[in-house]
C-alpha cells in the first residue's frame, strides 16, 4: 500500500478530527510490515465510517441550535 | 402579531416537521458511551496479548450492541442512533477479525482502539450537547 495513496483517501473526510494523523499511522504500519492488507483496509474504512459519525455530530448540533432559537421564538410569540 | 401569523400558519400546515425536537439528553445512552470511549482508552495495554484483546473486543461489541439496542426505542432519537451504529460498525470489525484463526497485529489493536475511541469520543460530545 502506498503511504501517499493511503493519504489522498483522507481528501473525503474532512470531518474528522485527525484522520490524517491515523491515515498516516495506517500507512507506516503497512510499510513497516506490521498490517496486513486486510486489517488496513478495514482502518481506512473506519476512517470513513468516522467521517459520517462526524456528520452526523454536526447535524446534531445544528438541529440542536436551531431547537433553541425556535424555543425562543415561541416564547416571545406566546408572550405577545 | 400580523406579521408572526404566516409563521404559525406554515408551522400548521407543515405539520411542524421543521420543529421536531431531538430527545433530550439520556444518562444511561452517556453512560455507555462513556464506557466504549474508556475501554478503548485502556484496553491498548493489552495489545501485545491476542486472547486479551479478543475478550476486550468481545466486551465492547455486547456495550456497543446494548447502545444501539437502547438508543433505537428513544423517541426523535434518530440523529443519536445513526451515529451510535456506525461506532458499532467499528467495534464489530474488531470483533470478527479476531474470530479468524491466526496472529493479530498489535498494531492493528492499537490503531483500531484509537478509532474506535476517536468515534466514541465524537459521539460523546455530542450527546451531552443535548437538552437536560
Amino acid at each position: 500500500m502506498d503511504p501517499l495513496q493511503t493519504l489522498s483517501q483522507l481528501a473525503g473526510y474532512p470531518a474528522v478530527a485527525d484522520a490524517s494523523n491515523q491515515a498516516l499511522q495506517i500507512a507506516q504500519a503497512v510499510q513497516q510490515g506490521q498490517l496486513n492488507k486486510q486489517e488496513a483496509a478495514q482502518l481506512l474504512e473506519d476512517l470513513k465510517t468516522q467521517n459520517q459519525i462526524a456528520a452526523g455530530a454536526n447535524a446534531l448540533q445544528e438541529h440542536l441550535a436551531f431547537n433553541d432559537a425556535m424555543s425562543g421564538l415561541i416564547l416571545i410569540i406566546s408572550n405577545i | 402579531m400580523k406579521k408572526l401569523l404566516p409563521i404559525l400558519a406554515i408551522s400548521l400546515l407543515s405539520g411542524c416537521s421543521w420543529l421536531q425536537f431531538q430527545a433530550p439528553f439520556d444518562t444511561a445512552e452517556y453512560s455507555v458511551l462513556t464506557q466504549i470511549y474508556t475501554d478503548a482508552e485502556t484496553f491498548s495495554q493489552d495489545c501485545a496479548d491476542t486472547d486479551k484483546t479478543k475478550q476486550n473486543f468481545t466486551k465492547m461489541r455486547i456495550d456497543a450492541r446494548y447502545l444501539v439496542n437502547y438508543s433505537t426505542d428513544l423517541p426523535a432519537n434518530d440523529l443519536t442512533l445513526g451515529m451510535v451504529k456506525n461506532l458499532q460498525t467499528i467495534v464489530e470489525g474488531a470483533y470478527q477479525m479476531y474470530q479468524s484463526p491466526g496472529q493479530h497485529s498489535k498494531a492493528y489493536c492499537e490503531l483500531k482502539l484509537n478509532a474506535i475511541k476517536t468515534a466514541a469520543e465524537t459521539v460523546k460530545k455530542a450527546a451531552a450537547q443535548r437538552r437536560r
